[in-house]
């Protein structure tokens, strides 16, 4: 079992993060860091960039083909959710919502490690920690945070394009979207999570529209 | 397989569950007059009942990280139907724990427990299906997880009250009981497959809504294991003739057959479940 150490909020409102899909190279050095900073075997990601492609190639009947084919990069982690569907279901309330703050946190105290918060969460946070048997997920560098820090991912990204704060605050700079394709329905667990999407995914979110 | 220990919890619960239906439908055709007879005849169903449902118990264990956290899985009633199936198993294991004991001691009073016994489990098994329905994996987020779980419930109850309660029992008490359970599992079957199209059709629509960041393939897996389910299918009409032509006409070979076909058949359909690529 892993130690479970407690924080005092380390905000007085909902966190939550901000990522600019549009500027992701998908370098993965948040992902890479996270990892390093959490000492994470092979195959455990709090953080997790994905590659998102689509589009094709369409004929214009003159013999040339027109393509509008995109690929772009997503880094997600927890986004410690409104209404966490990981929280909800969890049998023992190790995977526990913080006042405040606003942090999904996994008390190792109390987790079984049935798995059900990783069958649960959509967006694949909750990972079984195979040393000790029990739940992990990003904790939003809580540690770190308590220190006055910034989260390792937000410091890390060497294009700028992770930001984390208070969401109320998020939201007012860069507005409110978190569906683009490769995402789940934020109507699920509504997310503390903005991103500006890269310019594949608004083709996308135009051509369903 | 990854979730093994879960394959063998499931139906060894839900086998259970069917045992003490079908115990319970068999109570009132036993004997007024000789009591002791009938829970002489009844004692063995009883206690395989309740070794199934122990026995799975004690598998689901297997896939706990850290059980020995495991008391702290009763905590969230409120919210969680992993905390409700655990509270609904513990309670029907208790009942059917006492029935069983009542009943070698030779008291009556057992009697009286078995559907009590039958109604607990059959809330227990409507929380484990609703476990999965309220995952975020997408072949289990559909009505009929349901419809699969009481499913299992009455062809393998059906298929131990041949063996285990029938054969024990006066010639026409026989041919009612197994004439029942026949007719259960060709209803039970029918029903599932009366609603594979819809689960089909809400399966092709979320072949678009699977969000890439969830970790778990299932839809992939169940494609990828058509074959196994056109056999679990075959296996699950084959048996349910089977189970007919028995109670009708008898005949040890034929029970044979269809207790086979429709085990089998539960196992493969379960092993697709808990596919999640």
């Amino acid at each position: 079992m892993s130690q479970f150490k407690e924080y005092a909020p380390v905000s007085p409102t909902q966190l939550g993060f901000y990522i600019d899909s549009s500027r992701c190279s998908g370098c993965k050095a948040c992902q890479v860091a996270c990892k390093d900073k959490n000492d994470l075997e092979p195959g455990r990601r709090y953080r997790r960039v994905y590659e998102v492609n689509g589009g094709g190639f369409i004929p214009t009947g003159q013999g040339g083909l027109l393509n509008d084919v995109y690929a772009y990069t997503l880094s997600i982690s927890c986004n410690h959710c409104d209404d966490p569907i990981c929280t909800k279901n969890c049998p023992t309330t190790a995977m526990h919502k913080r006042p405040g703050d606003g942090i999904v946190r996994v008390n190792t105290d109390k987790c079984v490690g049935c798995g059900y918060c990783a069958w649960s969460c959509p967006y694949g946070a909750p990972q079984r920690n195979p040393e000790t048997g029990q739940m992990s997920k990003c904790d939003f560098c809580i540690d770190l945070q308590a220190k006055g820090e910034k989260p390792v991912c937000v410091t890390t990204c060497p294009l700028g394009a992770i930001h984390f704060g208070p969401v109320s605050e998020l939201r007012e700079r860069f507005g409110a979207l978190c569906d683009v394709k490769g995402l789940p329905d934020s109507t699920l667990t509504r997310p503390n999570l903005i991103v500006k999407p890269h310019q594949g995914a608004q083709q996308e979110g135009t051509r369903h529209a | 397989m990854h979730e093994l220990p879960l394959l063998i919890f499931t139906l060894l619960v839900q086998l259970s569950v069917g045992l003490t239906l079908f115990i319970t439908l068999a109570l009132p055709r036993q004997p007024f007059g000789d009591r002791a007879a009938a829970t002489r005849t009844l004692r063995l169903p009883l206690l395989i009942a309740c070794a199934s449902a122990g026995v799975g118990l004690l598998c689901s264990t297997l896939h706990l990280g850290y059980p020995l956290n495991a008391l702290h899985a009763l905590r969230h009633v409120s919210s969680s139907w992993l905390s409700r199936e655990i509270v609904f198993a513990a309670a029907y294991l208790t009942v059917l724990g006492l029935a069983t004991l009542l009943a070698l001691f030779k008291q009556a009073l057992w009697r009286t427990l078995m559907p009590l016994a039958l109604v607990v489990g059959i809330v227990d098994v409507y929380c484990m299906s609703a476990i999965y329905a309220h995952s975020s994996v997408v072949t289990w987020t559909h009505y009929t997880t349901w419809l699969t779980f009481f499913g299992s419930t009455i062809l393998l109850g059906a298929t131990a009250q041949a063996w285990l309660i029938a054969r024990r029992q006066t010639l026409e008490t026989r041919r009612r009981l197994l004439s029942t359970g026949a007719m259960l599992v060709v209803a039970a079957v029918a029903v599932r497959l009366l609603f594979q199209p819809a689960y089909i059709e809400y399966l092709s629509q979320m072949v678009h809504r699977d969000a890439a960041t969830f970790p778990y393939r299932s839809l992939d897996a169940w494609y990828d294991l058509a074959n196994v389910r056109a056999i679990g299918w075959l296996l699950a009409v084959a048996g349910a003739a089977l189970m007919s032509v028995s109670a009708q006409r008898g005949g040890r070979g034929v029970l044979i057959c269809a207790s086979l076909a429709l085990v089998l058949s539960e196992v493969l359909f379960r092993y697709v479940f808990f596919s999640l690529g």
